[in-house]
């Protein structure tokens, strides 16, 4: 047993989780990128004298603009799915146009500005209409101007040649630009990070960048999206031309001077900068931060060889051996970190469930096995699939939800008749009626919602306050599943899990860590917060008499519990069932002034062992398959009676399954029991013996109406 | 030592010996309902060993032996296996041994030492018997308990029935269960938890495996007339089964705190109880069982040609009962299959007439 303490202990503490969600992150693409930062400024560094003295920083940093704006612009290119060889050759066109105007046509600093910026916008433009509207080949197109802007370069260098060794711009903008500070950083500086920053907040923040990254990710989804993929991929280029060029505007200041051999090699610097940062070689994944982390490894590593005196050559034999490395990490961190996180993602815990109640029959349990379910009507059936819950106005109607997206109405009195009352998009899960008969409703996936009578639909909720030590963001509702309505109008919901999607939520079961929680909505200021955070898939809700309590269930902690909302005990609970053989699901109230629970499955003693093992499900979840994982039973139901005391009064089987091999909900209303299950494909009734035949569960929330 | 740090890390990893890949049921044993459906002829608890005897076609039901023609024999404890040689039998018990009866010897007890858990008995000849004994200690009926035990101490043993003296032919086996004989003294042995069918041949050297791999694990083994043999099953391989017999850890405790019908692991009949643990395929959605969901009981016979190689098979899937096929056997062109599981025999029309070729290796 002390073997289990300590497992026990080790599961408390140690959040295995937070891997998963960790590896779920975006910004884990970022991860490797920078550990090789890291190691390649450790290691230049030490190796090279003088490297964290200011003027070699300095240094970096005024060609950390120039180099940097290139690689953000094949970045941006990449992103959107293709590719832009040409950039060094329009950095050159770039770099003898500012020297140009500067020195031989003293056109001064801002029309020289002006003019290369226009240059990079021609210069885009060809590559963009190319590729964008004439869809032509980016590799081969780029490749094709990456020659042809080198000739233009090549043929109109000479005849400025001595007019640029000569002129002396008189400029002090361009004297600042070139070698002056600001505050102690070089003017240059400003300039990238200005621009870096601009195109943070576009990729990641608005609605072109969100644009240019979808048509980047998959191109024909895009398009059916209605974005224009074709202006979008012509603009990236544009944007290109204008930054390469912009770079070279900065060279220029910086030397004063163009050689025959400006910009040459300059693509490959700047792709190895690209994907050594992350970006994905296939367009749809990458960042502003991912081309700033590229651009300063590809800075350090070609300087500090330099410093080192390492011939030319071996210099470009590195760089080429690090952008073939960083393909092949980006290749196969593409392609596994699906596999990783399917695989770590799943990170069950440590739970002892009680010894559960005997089910056997003549046991003398209020749990004893019987048949009383077997002879249930139907409602809806095989036109209802998947009525997790499901409700009656005052007017006997029933509403019920299906698994694709409706809410159906079923006309009184006899339950042949349905229309789709409304049609919400999400599975409705659990619904409640407010004081103007309103539908009220959790959607699973989507959150809280409201639909009028007049098929108005309303979103209540859709998110809570974020709790304070989550690494991801848990303030969106993901499985809102029950809800109740207090006397003063609050709604009380439970969102079963956070950790796992509406389709996959048995899942849930594997953990059986305290993933969900109870939220309240309060309709005064339209705003909701986590009320209980941590249950184990909390579950149905049901207000209590009093009105200042309600009971919820916990499907996999096999629980039921009364938590004081209002009045002396507030923020207080109660267990009051605590040995139940099954998995409580939703609870709504009985004509007695009890309530009734249903069970969504019945507990099986080789999975209460295993949920003590939390090894063994991790190790089942990795090895095995989905089909093959372990899983409550969810195929037998079970309705039990309780009271305030959680005493069980009577329960109700379904042996065999045949009818309700699950049942999710339940719902008295004028004698009849009525009983939803999540996969079945209808709606039970049960005439209750001795129940009160005018009852109706609405009246006692709300008054009867006059 | 670097074979221990392989494992290690295999384990780690689930790779190698550590790696859960079961095969499918394909090829010559791809799925079909045709056990489903097949005609029910009567019920009895725990139908087994369909023979043919001088008394016509018999079969037991725990300590009965009975015929399809209603004459009843009891005997003191549960039958495990039965072989019949005109009018004598060769009947297994639960209790160890097998008791002769009928002929020359009738009553004798033979091997009670030898073989404590019989589970399989063939006549070689008139006076020589050979019987499979599943484990060195246990009872036959014992056989999920010794699959999750990592049982390997079965053998096979040939009897003179005269002086009841006894020679082993293999041993170490994990649960021989089936067997039968073959043309030039060699035996057929089914050996269930390796999955494989292993030829002995009279020559004794070691057992040679012809049929291995098998998606599920492998049961009795009877003649056909047309030539090769039919092959039962108890149940199909399941990927979480497979999986917890490599969690030692699990396993152990299973077997000690989890009552055995709630088990993890094969059985013969499964959905009885919601007690029994559930896998994520079996989850019924409209009120369904998908048939190809992972199922604890199956329903399944192939037809082997004269090398025990499949040729073609009969199934009941995840969502039927016809399951846990003990023991088949041919009358007049038809099969009739003894389904252990529900207790129920069923005839398969014009399955023995079926020609068949087995796959190719």
């Amino acid at each position: 047993m002390l073997k289990e303490d300590l497992i026990r202990l080790r599961y408390k503490y140690v959040p295995d989780h937070i891997v998963g969600e960790l590896l779920a992150k975006r910004w884990m693409d970022n991860a490797i990128p920078f550990a090789a930062l890291i190691i390649a400024i450790v290691i230049f560094g030490s190796l090279v004298p003088g490297f964290f003295s200011w003027g070699n920083l300095a240094d970096y940093s005024r060609q950390f603009a120039e180099l940097g704006l290139v690689v953000l612009a094949l970045a941006i290119v990449m992103l959107s799915g293709g590719i832009d060889l040409s950039v060094g050759s329009t950095f050159a066109l770039g770099v003898l146009l500012s020297i140009i105007g500067m020195n031989a046509l003293d056109w001064g600093f801002g029309l020289t500005l002006v003019a290369v910026i226009g240059l990079g916008v021609v210069l885009g433009a060809i590559n963009g209409v190319l590729i964008g509207y004439l869809r032509l080949r980016a590799f081969l197109t780029t490749l094709v101007t990456l020659i042809t802007f080198r000739s233009i370069y090549d043929l109109v260098y000479p005849n400025f040649s001595t007019a640029i060794a000569t002129g002396m711009p008189d400029s002090p903008m361009w004297d600042l630009l070139g070698y002056g500070d600001l505050f102690g950083i070089p003017a240059s500086f400003y300039v990238i990070v200005v621009v870096a920053a601009a195109w943070h907040i576009v990729l990641s923040r608005m609605r072109p960048g969100w644009r240019l990254t979808a048509v980047g990710g998959a191109r024909r989804s895009a398009h059916n999206a209605g974005i224009n993929v074709r202006r979008t991929v012509c603009i990236t280029y544009i944007w290109s031309g204008v930054l390469c060029t912009l770079a070279g505007f900065l060279n220029a200041a910086r030397l004063s001077t163009a050689g025959t051999d400006v910009g040459i090699g300059l693509e490959i610097a700047a792709l190895t900068a690209v994907v050594l940062g992350g970006n994905s070689l296939g367009g749809g994944r990458g960042s502003v931060a991912k081309a700033v982390i590229g651009t300063i490894i590809v800075l350090i590593l070609t300087n500090g060889l330099i410093s080192l005196s390492v011939p030319g050559p071996v210099n470009s034999l590195v760089l080429g051996s690090v952008l073939i490395s960083a393909v092949f990490v980006d290749v196969r961190w593409m392609k596994n970190r699906h596999k990783l996180l399917n695989k770590v993602y799943v990170s069950p815990t440590y739970y002892k469930l009680p010894q559960a109640q005997s089910t056997k029959p003549g046991s003398g349990s209020p749990y004893a096995l019987n048949d009383k379910l077997k002879d249930v009507g139907a409602i809806g059936l095989g036109v209802i699939e998947g009525a997790e819950d499901m409700i009656l106005d005052r007017n006997d109607n029933l509403y019920c939800g299906n698994r694709h997206g409706d809410i159906m109405r079923w006309f009184a009195p006899d339950y042949t008749r349905h229309e789709i009352f409304a049609h919400v998009g999400g599975q409705p899960l659990g619904f409640a009626i407010d004081k103007d008969d309103n539908i009220n409703v959790c959607i699973g996936g989507m959150g809280l919602y409201k639909v009028t009578q007049d098929r108005e639909i309303i979103k209540l909720s859709d998110e809570t306050n974020r709790s304070l030590f989550s690494v991801v963001d848990d303030s969106r509702l993901r499985l809102a599943d029950d809800l109740d309505i207090a006397p003063d109008g609050r709604i009380f919901f439970s969102e079963a899990t956070t950790r796992f999607e509406m389709h996959e939520w048995p899942v849930d079961a594997l953990e059986s860590r305290g993933n969900g929680r109870i939220i309240c909505y309060d309709p005064k200021t339209g705003k909701s917060h986590t009320e209980i955070p941590n249950l184990i898939f909390p579950n149905g809700i049901c207000m209590c008499h009093d009105g200042q309590s309600l009971l919820f269930a916990e499907t996999w902690g096999c629980t039921v519990q009364r938590y004081w909302f209002d009045g002396p005990k507030k923020g207080q609970s109660e267990v009051l069932i605590a040995d139940a053989p099954g998995y409580p699901d939703n609870i709504n109230r009985a004509s007695d002034g009890t309530y009734w629970l249903a069970f969504v499955g019945m507990r099986s003693p080789a999975l209460d062992l295993a949920l003590t093992m939390p090894g063994f499900r991790r190790r089942m979840a990795r090895r095995c398959a989905p089909d093959a994982w372990m899983y409550p039973n969810l195929n037998t139901g079970l309705v039990i009676k309780f009271n305030e005391k959680g005493e069980v009064l009577e329960s109700l089987w379904d042996l065999g399954g045949q009818k309700h091999p699950m049942i999710t909900s339940i719902r008295e209303h004028k004698g009849v029991l009525y009983l939803g299950g999540i996969y079945n494909n209808r709606i039970g009734t049960y005439q209750i013996p001795g129940a009160d035949p005018n009852w109706c569960a609405v009246d006692t929330y709300w008054g009867a109406k006059a | 030592m670097l074979s221990a740090v392989k494992r290690t890390l295999d384990s780690f990893l689930g790779r190698g010996e550590a790696a859960v890949t079961v095969p499918i049921l394909d090829g010559p044993l791809k799925p079909n309902q045709k056990l489903e459906e097949a005609p029910r002829l009567l019920q009895a608890d725990g139908i087994d060993n369909l023979v043919h005897t001088a008394d016509g076609i018999a079969y037991t039901s725990g300590r009965t032996l009975q015929t399809v023609g209603g004459t009843t024999r009891e005997f003191s404890a549960e039958i495990t296996c039965l072989a019949a040689d005109g009018a004598v039998l060769a009947v297994g018990l639960d209790t160890g041994g097998v008791v002769i009866s009928g002929g020359a010897h009738d009553g004798r007890t033979i091997g009670l030492k030898e073989v404590p858990c019989p589970t399989a008995v063939v006549f070689a000849s008139p006076g020589t018997l050979i019987v499979a004994s599943g484990a060195a200690a246990g009872k036959a009926s014992d056989w999920r308990r010794d699959l999750m035990q990592l049982g390997q101490s079965g053998s096979v043993w040939k009897f003179e029935i005269a002086s009841g003296k006894g020679e082993k032919l293999a041993d170490g086996l994990a649960w021989p269960s089936g067997l039968a004989t073959a043309p030039g003294g060699a035996v057929f042995v089914s050996e269930s938890w390796r999955h494989r069918v292993l030829r002995l041949d009279p020559d004794r050297k070691a057992p040679v495996s012809v049929l291995s791999g098998l998606p599920a694990y492998p049961w009795r083994i009877a003649p056909a007339e047309g030539g090769g043999y039919w092959l039962t099953f108890y149940s199909v391989r399941n990927q979480l089964v497979d999986f917890i017999l490599r969690e030692h850890g699990y396993r152990r405790r299973m077997i000690a705190e989890v009552p055995e019908a709630y088990w993890m692991a094969p059985a013969l009949a499964s959905n009885l109880s919601f007690e029994e643990p559930l896998q994520g395929s079996r989850l019924k959605q409209m009120g369904q069982m998908k048939p190809w969901a992972a199922t604890l009981s199956y329903g399944l016979v192939a037809r082997c040609d004269a090398g025990m190689q499949p040729g073609f098979s009969y199934h009941s899937r995840a969502d039927g009962i016809v399951h846990g096929i003990a023991s088949v056997v041919e009358e007049r062109g038809d099969l009739l299959v003894a389904a252990k599981g529900p207790g129920l025999l069923v005839r398969l029309e014009q399955a023995a007439a079926r020609p068949v070729q087995g796959i190719q290796k």
